[in-house]
């Protein structure tokens, strides 16, 4: 066959093809990958360094035992963002938030949207419902205070379907639990671990280890590292 | 030309069916007093003829109502006011003819204050022709302003514009059910179909609303939104929230919504504005994760200023012009 009249053929099948998928799928032949996610900072300078920051239209999800800067990390994410004028929504698992901390990290109260859940289902319900509605620049879920038995119980489908309902917007989507439960819908999946503190007669510092376990934007040149948090 | 509806002895009853008898002629009606209304006939000979077949024509839709009352027509509000109150019938003052067709009525037609009609009575002027003779440098000195106007009037030269009366919009639908509901299921079909109705007549007056009220027989709910909206489907799925989340009850005998009509929200967006959600969509949101956690766990938190340690309370999470509080 002539070369000319199968590549005429080719780009008359695409065409047909874009039109008659229309609105569905805008871009049937675009390779989703290849497109390169904006990222935001976390408001943590050498995570920041070493991550490149969090993927808008991706999940992101933050792990580690209790006392591991967990909190911390979690602050500095909404606190970076209102700083920005963005809104963002806190689903708060387990009623924890103490907004006088968030006040001490720079936290805008008024850009928060804080939903204070009682049970696993209603934070899965409105996170759902906050990622539908659309227009919040964070949405943080915070379910390290669950029991690990409920939170296995999350099924994987789940996390998906969270990750289709951002997946071309900018919302990040933060998940924090005691431990990797999001898997493989999350585009960032990073590990705190305390490693050490600094006290005087109040604590001053504490060293926390991070240590990507996955990037899906970056092969970050080394995947363990340590970093302290101070007063 | 101007005509004017004059009943005389009124009652205080049929005002409103004067008026409408006036509106079913002219949209530029003024109420004038109790009683009687002045409307504008500007461009209505192609539809009813001369102006005296237009006099005959009111005259006729009047008495058809149950009204008995005065029709004169004038070249101006106040002269076929003064007509309508002094002949009895129906009057056509033609332009031009004024002072001399009311010269011979009584001062009463004029509605002056009973101050000035005391003095004028005791100077021995009665008619508006023998008031139109006094000079009026010197009614201007004895009887003011007020004395002056009178005096306009008497002349024939008391032209003013016509204030029409402009009826209080009011978007409300009332809807009597054959039979009792109890559920809130059946209601979303009957709250959706009430309140395309208003959203449609609000849209066609470019008006969004920013309040509805919903009135279940004696049982009463207010929303009231952040930003007017005219979409019926919003509104229709706050009020079924707002009701799962309030229930009223007792059985749904009669459905009357009611929204209170504002300016609807003009909002350019920029290139560089921080994403946000869209006030509308956030609205809804906020009201089904208060269905879902309930209306005192969504909000903003905001710290009380009180010695009490962790002391917070939760406002209701909304977008404004300036920003979000």
């Amino acid at each position: 066959m002539d070369l000319g009249l199968f590549f005429m053929q080719s780009v008359v099948l695409r065409a047909r093809l874009e039109s008659a998928l229309g609105e569905r799928i805008p871009s049937p032949f675009t390779d989703l990958d290849t497109r390169i996610p904006e990222i935001v900072p976390t408001g943590i300078v050498p995570v920041d360094a070493l991550t490149g920051g969090l993927p808008r239209g991706a999940i992101t999800e933050i792990f580690g035992p209790p006392s591991s800067g967990r909190t911390r990390a979690m602050l500095s994410i909404l606190a970076e963002a209102t700083g920005r004028d963005e809104v963002c929504a806190l689903v708060d698992g387990n009623d924890a938030f103490d907004p006088a901390s968030g006040i001490a990290a720079d936290l805008d109260l008024k850009r928060l949207l804080w939903v204070r859940c009682h049970k696993l289902e209603q934070a899965l319900k409105t996170t759902d419902l906050l990622l539908q509605g659309g227009g919040f620049g964070r949405v943080v879920m915070d379910l390290t205070d669950l029991s690990l038995s409920y939170l296995r119980s999350v099924p994987l489908a789940s996390w998906f379907r969270f990750q289709r309902a951002i997946e071309k917007t900018p919302t990040v989507l933060v998940v924090m639990t005691p431990e990797s439960m999001v898997k493989s819908a999350a585009a960032l999946v990073l590990r705190l671990e305390m490693r050490g503190t600094d006290w005087s007669t109040l604590l001053n510092a504490m060293d926390v280890n991070l240590e990507i376990l996955r990037s899906r934007r970056t092969r970050p040149s080394i995947s363990k590292f340590e970093f302290r948090i101070s007063k | 030309m101007f005509a004017c509806i004059h009943v005389p002895n009124f009652s205080g009853e049929s005002h409103a069916a004067l008026s409408d008898c006036a509106s079913a002629f002219s949209p530029r009606v003024e109420n004038t007093a109790p009683g009687t209304v002045v409307f504008d006939l500007e461009g209505l000979e192609r539809l009813f003829g001369s102006y005296s077949e237009i006099a005959e024509k009111v005259a006729e839709h009047v008495r058809a109502a149950g009204i008995q009352a005065h029709v004169a027509v004038a070249s101006y509000p106040d002269a076929a006011i003064s007509a309508a109150r002094g002949f009895a019938g129906v009057t056509v003052v033609g332009r031009g003819t004024e002072a001399k067709r009311l010269q011979d009525l009584p001062l009463d037609v004029l509605a002056p204050s009973p101050e000035i009609l005391e003095t004028l009575d005791r100077w021995g002027i009665r008619t508006m022709g023998a008031f139109r003779n006094l000079p009026a440098v010197q009614v201007s000195e004895r009887l003011g302003q007020e004395g002056v106007r009178l005096h306009k009037l008497a002349r024939g030269a008391g032209s003013r514009p016509l204030v029409p009366h402009q009826e209080a919009l009011r978007f409300m639908e009332v809807m009597e059910l054959e039979y009792e509901l109890g559920t809130i299921e059946p209601l979303t079909f009957i709250l959706s179909r009430m309140l395309d109705q208003i959203c449609s007549r609000l849209r066609a007056r470019n008006l969004a609303t920013h309040e509805v009220h919903l009135a279940l027989g004696i049982y009463l709910r207010v929303l009231r939104l952040p930003v007017p909206v005219r979409n019926p489907k919003l509104l229709t799925k706050l009020l079924i929230l707002d009701l799962e989340a309030h229930p009223p009850g007792a059985p749904i005998q009669q459905v009357k919504v009611e929204a209170i009509p504002t300016k609807p929200r003009v909002a350019q967006n920029g290139l560089f504005v921080p994403l946000s959600p869209e006030p509308e969509k956030l609205e809804l949101t906020l009201a089904r994760i208060a269905a879902v956690v309930g209306e005192e766990n969504v909000g903003s938190p905001e710290t009380l200023d009180t010695h009490r340690p962790d002391a917070f309370r939760i406002r209701k999470f909304e977008v404004t012009a300036k920003g979000f509080t």
